[in-house]
């Protein structure tokens, strides 16, 4: 059985809900795209993630209050061109503001053929793997396992 | 969605007796105190104090906008208060503070809370705003400065 830890990412860049949305977008200039960023507490527990998803909320316009009160009105189109924003948001908005702190993760000793599933189950292409205590350890995304049998069977 | 349409005089103070961060913080958010959209003034104020201790929001040039999303707070409020001598705030240009909006959210209104903080923070890096706020007489001057640099600024 391969599990989830032969072929995961073990060198992750996880940020603090104390980082700034400048210092975390920072890290990520050079990306090709913004990944599932883990976020930790003092003790390298998984606390949080923060997905593009969440990057895009920040451009969502505030409902007004008559549309709060409309049940099926929960979130409001994005807006990323007229978006007002300033320099001080970089500083003032951390990652504790938009992280998610309901979230889905893998277990390291996970069988790679059921972390597929639930990576395909919940329409994600990467999820962070915690050990004991909640420990962050690593990520694995749909590619990992797909390189991996590509790998085994010789074509890479 | 204006600044001026939470920021009323009654929650101006021109001249804070306090002269630490934390009795800042303490002396502005009091005015929330029975206030119907402030449910627990002592969970809303330790709110505050844990998003400080996260990272100062002594954004420099002389302001800084304390706050937090808190269940706390329903909807949103906003309240001023001025140093005359400037506060430490441990801010990021390691000046005083004379400027300083306290806000809070509700924890769902994420995005209210970071509209109001984009046209507050627009004002703020406005130096002539600043001036405004710096030699206004009474609340008054305050509140009607905001909405004057809020008209500039559209």
């Amino acid at each position: 059985m391969v599990k989830v830890e032969d072929i995961m990412a073990k060198d992750v860049i996880s940020v603090k809900r104390s980082t700034s949305l400048k210092d975390m977008l920072g890290r990520f200039k050079n990306f090709h795209t913004f990944p599932v960023v883990p976020v930790v507490d003092d003790a390298d527990a998984l606390c949080g993630i923060v997905r593009l998803d969440n990057i895009i909320d920040i451009f969502r316009p505030a409902p007004s209050k008559i549309l709060k009160t409309i049940p099926f009105i929960d979130t409001m189109e994005e807006n990323l061109f007229d978006a007002e924003l300033t320099p001080y948001m970089g500083i003032l908005i951390l990652v504790e503001d938009i992280m998610e702190d309901k979230f889905i993760t893998l277990p390291n000793d996970m069988d790679i053929q059921k972390a597929y599933s639930k990576l395909k189950r919940h329409g994600r292409k990467q999820l962070p793997v915690v050990g004991q205590d909640n420990k962050l350890v690593g990520i694995i995304g749909t590619f990992d396992i797909v390189w991996h049998i590509f790998h085994n069977s010789g074509v890479v | 969605m204006k600044v001026s349409d939470y920021l009323t005089q009654e929650h101006c103070i021109m001249n804070l007796k306090s002269k630490t961060k934390e009795e800042a913080i303490k002396e502005i958010a009091s005015l929330f105190s029975g206030s119907a959209e402030v449910t627990d003034l002592g969970g809303f104020i330790e709110d505050i104090f844990e998003r400080e201790n996260l990272g100062s929001t002594g954004i420099g040039q002389g302001v800084a906008i304390p706050h937090s999303r808190t269940k706390a707070v329903k909807n949103f409020v906003i309240a001023f208060g001025r140093s005359l001598e400037g506060i430490d705030f441990s801010a990021l240009d390691g000046e005083k503070v004379n400027l300083i909006f306290l806000m809070g959210t509700s924890e769902e209104d994420l995005n209210l809370y970071l509209r109001l903080l984009a046209e507050l923070s627009k004002l703020l890096m406005n130096s002539e705003f600043r001036k405004a706020l710096t030699q206004a007489q009474s609340a008054k001057d305050v509140v009607e400065a905001i909405r004057r640099f809020e008209g500039y600024n559209k």
